[in-house]
């Protein structure tokens, strides 16, 4: 998404910047006017304002919050999607597994998928969509699937026919 | 070889066996390229992970080439593992609605309970009413000029300042009084001490007995300013009588729930800046022009009400203008208490630019800070549930640990930068210690017996542990004082004897135990004299373990590996009574200039034969390689026997030696301490 192009320091700053630059790239971050690309989104910084650029990119890659509404026995709960570390289909309902608690979730599990479709989340199975920035850890089985390691220290399969587009995901 | 392979069946066999380890071969390199795919998409996906975990993941060749009995070696390995530290990844909270949710969610689903201590409880209606009044008593000297050659508060960290409740500039004298502040005019180059008078009172007292009355905690003083810190608290009054009662002969007052700093101008002490922090007290520091103000506002739970939390958000005002802190911009890492925001606040004093990150969960109390990070330490004192790996049920834990919250600082930057955890608990400041990115932490687990556990552990710029010395001491003996000076660590444990301990802390990897020396009592301070020498306050013991005495050592520290005593100075409690100084626990009361060779700190002695016949003074020594210590006085400021002055601080200007009591500033020289030359009366004791 991003490329980063500066004259000094390349690696402290983009250390600071916690940036990960990619081939095909929409944003060229400089804090060089003339390295520019007139293509591109251009961000021109000065070496100050790099709290703030780090959150420029945050907003970037992150967008708007989104809050899912959810149940459990002490009442409703309004929590932000990033958040939750998957969300499972048990008994025909849908619930969204958080660090020690879940909640039921009033929607479909397609429904949901369309919500989080700008969020960093993937559907893994027929009956699960998982938040890959709360994944620990990724084993694969001996029968071609995958075991996810959730941070919580839970386990979701990924299932065969959606593998290839879990393995798409993890290219960036 | 060849034997082997000629019967079908092994050929068989092994080709069946490469076969195998072909295959899980593959599968490994599968395992670790998806992994490290992972971690590139989750960093470009900007998610801040603030651990690491200890947990090891097994490989599939591991696991199928492990005979039973080692797998079931490595799950008891793990199990012991899962009992260490498991906190979270950074909670994004978007509004007060998740912080009441996280709280719900936390104390239902642990059990904890918010810890109801007093000490932290807020109270409302206490918010900055007081009206200063200033009073000037005398203002005839501003002109001449003070000297260079001053000392400075004896600070832990080369050019990060600690406040402290007495200073100098080499002109003035700033002590902190009953009524608020006393600057004295104490030397002048072109008069010397004879210009010793007061230059300004300032007055924080109220008419009203009863209204909120600002009290101060310590002060700054740099070229351009003059910092008080202090807190306003409300004082307490009987509602018939309207006067304020008097609780074991001294005002009552509350708690308070906010922090004042009171910034004046250096040419003619006039209040520039009052900044205004609506929480409760925990440290601060100041790096040139930046001041740095930690605070804690303590946040009740119950389950059955839903707390307004913007009663409770942090806020700061400079010069009546209120900045709140935004629910969007707090730091909550998950697994940690969300009982309290911890606020780290930096001002600029030029430009009052300020800045503030705070932090929902477990508070801290010691408080070290080094020219780039701010480091808070607080115990976690709860229990926690855990699953055992080969029994699956839930057991409790007493976790004794400490828990190390990072800021990084840059002039008035403040921001976040980790969470750390290590067993046992720290002693002081000093028990902290950066040093090329790392932090070195000194900690003690248990109280008695076999159980203790003296550690030194070093951690990465990530608060993650690299390395640790353990079992320092010798059974029974916790940590008495630490200090780390640059690839050394000094380590003084105690229970009967003394055993100093200097260790190599030069690799971050293998740390390790140098030398030790073991003497009768014990340091409770230690402070290095130069490279060679290591001053320790302390006390003298039997052999056992009953302190004789006040102990003043210094430990030839040049050979690393055999350190011994140097010299040193004992005053026992058969001759002396008891004796006392709280530089034993105070760095900031002790004086020490190699240069001049000069060590000072307050001493107290109480016959107890007697009735109230207890001496207060400052006790001085010449220090040098040639002659060790030598006492050189003690300066009393006592009229009277009747009277209690107590002497609590030491500066010197130039040549000039100036010992601070409650009630006067006193001048001898440093050659000479006992001759005073000029004395100025502060207040009349009662």
């Amino acid at each position: 998404m991003f490329k980063l192009k500066v004259v000094e320091n390349n690696k402290r700053i983009k250390e600071r910047l916690n940036l990960v630059e990619s081939t095909e790239y929409k944003y060229v971050l400089t804090n060089d006017q003339s390295k520019t690309e007139d293509d591109k989104l251009n961000i021109v910084f000065s070496e100050r304002q790099i709290t703030e650029l780090s959150e420029l990119l945050d907003w970037i890659v992150k967008g708007e919050t989104v809050y899912i509404t959810g149940y459990n026995e002490y009442g409703t709960k309004r929590v932000d999607s990033d958040n939750f570390l998957y969300f499972i289909v048990e008994d025909q309902e849908l619930y969204g597994v958080l660090h020690k608690t879940k909640l039921l979730i009033k929607l479909k599990l397609y429904e949901l998928d369309k919500l989080l479709k700008e969020k960093p989340f993937i559907r893994v199975s027929k009956y699960a969509i998982v938040n890959i920035g709360k994944i620990e850890y990724i084993k694969p089985a001996l029968n071609s699937k995958l075991d996810l390691l959730m941070k919580n220290n839970d386990h979701i399969e990924v299932n065969r026919s959606y593998l290839k587009t879990f393995k798409e995901m993890l290219e960036i | 070889m060849l034997e082997f392979l000629s019967k079908p069946f092994n050929v068989i066999l092994v080709i069946f066996l490469l076969g195998i380890s072909v295959f899980l071969m593959g599968k490994i390199i599968e395992e670790f390229r998806l992994n490290h795919k992972l971690r590139i998409k989750q960093k470009s996906l900007r998610i801040t992970s603030v651990f690491t975990r200890n947990k090891r993941q097994f490989s599939l060749l591991g696991a199928a080439a492990l005979a039973p009995i080692i797998i079931i070696a490595l799950l008891f390995m793990i199990d012991l593992s899962i009992e260490k530290r498991n906190p979270g990844h950074l909670y994004q909270i978007s509004s007060a609605t998740d912080i009441n949710f996280l709280r719900d969610d936390f104390y239902k689903n642990t059990g904890i309970r918010s810890s109801h201590n007093s000490f932290f409880l807020n109270r409302s209606g206490n918010d900055f009413l007081m009206e200063e009044t200033m009073d000037v008593t005398t203002s005839d000297t501003f002109t001449g000029s003070g000297s260079d050659d001053y000392s400075e508060t004896n600070n832990q960290v080369l050019g990060v300042d600690e406040m402290d409740n007495a200073l100098t500039d080499g002109k003035f004298i700033y002590t902190i009084s009953e009524e608020g502040i006393i600057i004295s005019l104490a030397y002048t180059m072109e008069e010397g001490i004879d210009v010793l008078s007061i230059a300004k009172k300032i007055d924080y007292t109220t008419d009203d007995n009863c209204g909120v009355q600002f009290r101060p905690a310590g002060m700054y003083v740099d070229d351009d300013h003059f910092v008080v810190v202090g807190q306003n608290y409300d004082q307490y009054c009987d509602e018939d009588s309207d006067k304020v009662e008097e609780t074991f002969g001294r005002l009552y007052w509350h708690r308070p729930n906010n922090t004042e700093i009171k910034v004046y101008d250096k040419t003619d002490f006039s209040l520039e800046n009052t900044y205004k922090i609506n929480g409760n007290f925990i440290g601060t520091r100041k790096i040139d022009e930046n001041l740095y103000i930690v605070t804690n506002n303590y946040i009740p739970y119950n389950e059955d009400e839903e707390v307004n939390l913007d009663e409770f958000i942090p806020y700061y005002t400079i010069n009546g203008e209120k900045t709140t802190a935004d629910y969007a911009d707090i730091i909550h890492v998950e697994g940690t208490n969300p009982n309290s925001f911890t606020s780290f606040y930096a001002f600029d004093l030029n430009t009052n630019e300020a800045d503030m990150e705070t932090v929902l969960g477990d508070s801290g109390y010691h408080l070290y800070v080094s020219p780039n990070n701010m480091y808070l330490v607080g115990k976690l004192y709860y229990y926690t549930t855990r699953t055992s790996f080969l029994t699956q049920e839930d057991s409790t834990i007493n976790k004794r640990e400490t828990m190390i919250l990072k800021m990084s600082i840059n002039e008035t930057d403040v921001e976040y930068s980790a969470l750390g955890m290590v067993d046992g608990y720290t002693l002081n400041q000093f028990s902290m210690d950066e040093f090329e990115g790392n932090l070195r932490v000194a900690t003690t687990t248990g109280s008695w017996g076999d159980s203790i556990n003296n550690r030194v552990y070093i951690l990465n710029e990530k608060l993650e542990i690299i390395s640790k010395l353990e079992n320092l001491g010798k059974t029974g003996e916790t940590i008495k004082a630490v200090r780390f000076v640059g690839e050394y660590g000094y380590v003084v444990t105690f229970r009967q004897t003394d055993p100093f301990y200097v260790l190599d802390l030069a690799d971050p990897q293998v740390p390790s135990k140098l030398g030790e020396l073991e003497i009768p009592g014990f340091s409770t301070y230690l402070q290095p004299l130069g490279n060679d020498y290591m001053l320790g306050i302390g006390f003298d013991a039997d052999s056992s373990g009953r302190t004789t005495g006040l102990k003043i050592s210094v430990y030839d520290i040049s050979d690393k590996a055999k350190p011994t005593v140097f010299s040193e100075a004992v005053f026992d409690y058969s001759e002396f009574g008891w004796t006392n100084s709280s530089a034993i626990y105070n760095h900031k009361d002790l004086l020490i200039d190699l240069d001049k060779g000069l060590i000072a700190l307050p001493f107290v002695m109480d016959n107890t034969d007697e009735i109230l016949n207890y001496n207060s003074g400052m006790l001085v020594f010449s220090f040098s390689e040639a002659s060790g210590l030598t006492r050189t006085g003690f300066v009393s400021h006592t009229d009277n026997d009747s009277e209690q002055v107590y002497v609590y601080k030491a500066k010197f200007i130039s040549d000039y030696f100036y010992s601070i009591s409650n009630k006067y500033i006193k001048v001898s020289t440093i050659s000479d301490p006992e001759t005073i030359l000029n004395s100025l009366l502060l207040q009349e004791t009662e």
